[in-house]
């Protein structure tokens, strides 16, 4: 599994362009985590095939108000660097 | 500050920036910015149907270079303007539309003409925005600015909530956000320099994004310091002046096969601000066999999208072509051999036009249309056979321009993209060439022109039919011509004349010139009626998704000589 993760301005709307960027190039998302935080929104997408995560970073680093947008090394268990559990 | 209502904030946010047309059409959700309209300083255009008002504010952006605004109603007014904004996302022309909205108490209710226009707008727009307060208008109205100017054009737009617009702002935001930053990089100059500097054979491919830059002039000094043809695309075309020695014409699915050869035979492509969609490249395995490609664009994305292993440099073509201009060697008098050899084969594409009088043939129109229109009309071309037909044959030169939906292919956009056109330069005759089919399905706009005295004049290259889809299901659907040709079509002229405008029904070649002559003498609206000969397809032609062997040619005399014969053009 790769994870995409996107720190971006609180926009709204940059959640639904960020899932539309997926799936007008038919790339599935197995996973999704987001977050509205005081500095921003934090989202987290999980897909199977490294070329995809490819091929769709950089129109997500596109989006206004995207400040960044990586894959991530994520460890089990964790999101955002906070355990889920 | 002073107690202001909403919709008075946005129009005084909207004009601060220099915006001071609006194209649209009120309803409930909107009434209170048009209200404040009527006692604005803004040029008002009421359209007749939104998509029309949005290709309207669109060909307004295309000469102006700025954005025109949009204003439509909730509901049924925002889902029309999807396709306006589509046409414009995909074309990068920066339009600025404002949906009207239910109140925000009324939202999430299915009140009447509600209609969820913020996400219906998400995948058409470069961004758009919701306000739930009139203090934070002119924030809202700057970044919309600075996101549909800044790198690359686009539309964005703003939905507004009834009670929004009506309601009084106790304190103002702050109105400024910073400017934006676009991607520049140019890591890539020195191996382009090297390729640019030791390439044998050139050419310069010109797509939509260098119109944006109006920097045809710098091209050709580029093109004539390399010794370069240059070549456009249908979305390039009027970047670049076509009667240049140098300049090769329209290339793509209907374009010149002079300029297919030449990008067959080409060790170097500089691409400047086009995205390589597939209606330029065909078949992308068959396409540049033997070239490298510098990609110039100023979207980071676009580069090596459609294309890969390109050399590219991210930033404005204007940047980017006098830089390479300033370091290049001048190779021009070294690439002889090629420029003659381009020259040559431009000069073989020269096509016989000399067809009888009755019926009248497309190309022949077109070769008219060039001949007499002026040295700086704008040419809108609306969606079909006539649209590649000019792309094909229309030559643009001095300041000619030629405009057109080329990425979506919007049928109806040639005619109020038109009125837009005019009204961003009155002085320059506007011209807009369009389909028996497209023109119904925005003729409605001609009564808009006739009542804001704007004197367009539309040529309907009538050949009763939907004549594109005709044509493929001649070639690819074993002739089943089925729900195009039309069994009784209206009398243009007439129409014209019962709008308030003026007409001519034109039948026969000799009778194209004198029409072409009136229509640019009339100040009102004007629309030639043009009986073409349904019969004649716009060829040569590469199917769709298929590569250069599978072109029909038809009568295109390249289709008769032999590659021995091409071997020594220009030898
Ligand atoms: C809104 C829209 N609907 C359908 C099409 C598909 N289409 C492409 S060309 C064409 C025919 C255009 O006919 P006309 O305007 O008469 O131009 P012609 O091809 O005959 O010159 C059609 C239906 C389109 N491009 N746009
Ligand atoms: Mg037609």
């Amino acid at each position: 599994m790769v994870k995409l993760r996107i720190l971006a301005d609180d926009e709204e709307g940059t959640l639904q362009r960020a899932i539309f960027e997926f799936s007008k190039r038919n790339i599935p998302i197995e996973g999704l985590f987001y977050r509205r935080g005081t500095s921003g929104i934090t989202m987290q997408f999980s897909l199977n095939r490294e070329e995809d995560a490819q091929k769709v970073l950089r129109n997500l680093s596109k989006i206004y108000g995207v400040r960044n947008a990586e894959i991530v090394l994520v460890k089990e268990g964790e999101i955002f660097g906070e355990s889920i559990l | 500050m002073n107690v202001i209502k909403g919709a008075k904030i946005l129009l005084e946010s909207l004009y601060e920036r220099g915006l001071d047309t609006v194209f649209g059409i009120p309803g409930g959700a909107n009434l209170a910015i048009y209200d404040e309209l009527f006692s604005s300083n803004f040029l008002n255009i009421l359209a007749r149907q939104e998509a029309s008002a949005v290709h309207m504010a669109d060909g307004y952006a295309r000469v102006a270079r700025k954005p025109a605004v949009c204003l439509v109603t909730s509901g049924p007014g925002a889902t029309n303007m999807v396709t306006g904004m589509a046409t414009a996302y995909v074309d990068s022309s920066p339009v600025i539309g404002i949906t009207g909205q239910v109140s925000t108490r009324a939202m999430g209710r299915d009140s009447f003409q509600e209609s969820d226009a913020f996400d219906l707008m998400i995948p058409v727009t470069k961004f758009n925005f919701k306000v739930k307060s009139p203090e934070e208008i002119p924030i809202t109205v700057d970044k919309a600015y600075k996101v549909s100017m800044t790198g690359r054009f686009g539309p964005v737009s703003i939905d507004v909530p009834a009670d929004v617009a009506m309601k009084d702002a106790t304190s103002r935001v702050s109105g400024k956000i910073p400017e934006l930053l676009y991607e520049t990089n140019f890591e890539a100059l020195s191996q382009a320099l090297h390729a640019l500097n030791s390439s044998q054979r050139p050419v310069i491919l010109v797509g939509g994004g260098a119109k944006w830059d109006d920097c045809g002039a710098d091209i050709m000094k580029f093109a004539e310091k390399m010794g370069s043809p240059v070549i456009t695309t249908v979305m390039g075309k009027g970047a670049v002046p076509e009667d240049h020695p140098l300049s090769m014409g329209t290339t793509g699915m209907f374009g010149r096969w002079s300029t297919q050869q030449l990008m067959n035979e080409t060790d170097l492509v500089i691409a400047l601000g086009t995205r390589f969609s597939d209606r330029t490249t065909s078949k992308t395995s068959d396409f540049l066999p033997s070239a490298k490609v510098i990609h110039v664009d100023i979207d980071g994305r676009e580069i090596g999208k459609n294309v890969d292993g390109v050399i590219g440099l991210t930033g404005s073509c204007i940047e980017i072509v006098s830089l390479l201009n300033s370091h290049i060697q001048d190779y021009a008098g070294k690439r002889i051999q090629w420029t003659v050899r381009a020259a040559s084969m431009k000069s073989f594409c020269k096509c016989d036009i000399n067809y009888g009088d009755q019926p009248l043939k497309p190309q022949k129109l077109i070769y008219e249309m060039s001949r007499l229109l002026p040295d700086d009309v704008i040419l809108t071309a609306d969606v079909g056979q006539h649209q590649m037909f000019a792309a094909h044959y229309f030559e643009t030169r001095g300041r000619r321009n030629f405009i057109t939906s080329g990425g979506l292919g919007t049928m109806g956009f040639g005619l109020p993209a038109a009125i837009g056109a005019k009204i961003a330069a009155p002085d320059r005759k506007v011209v807009s060439l369009v389909g028996d089919g497209g023109f119904q399905m925005t003729f409605s706009e001609f009564s808009t022109a006739v009542e804001n005295n704007v004197p367009v004049f539309i040529i309907v290259m009538n050949n009763g039919s939907l004549g594109m889809v005709r044509q493929f299901q001649k070639q690819f659907y074993n002739h089943h011509i089925f729900s195009t040709d039309y069994e009784k079509g209206p009398n243009f002229a007439k129409f014209a004349e019962a709008m308030g405008g003026n007409g001519v029904v034109v039948e026969k070649a000799s009778e194209v010139a004198d029409a072409i002559k009136a229509g640019l003498k009339s100040d009102v609206p004007f629309v030639a009626d043009v009986r073409v000969d349904v019969m004649e397809d716009c060829l040569p032609m590469i199917p769709a998704g298929a590569g250069r062997s599978s072109v029909v040619f038809g009568k295109c005399k390249w289709g008769n000589i032999s590659n021995g014969e091409i071997a020594n053009f220009g030898r």
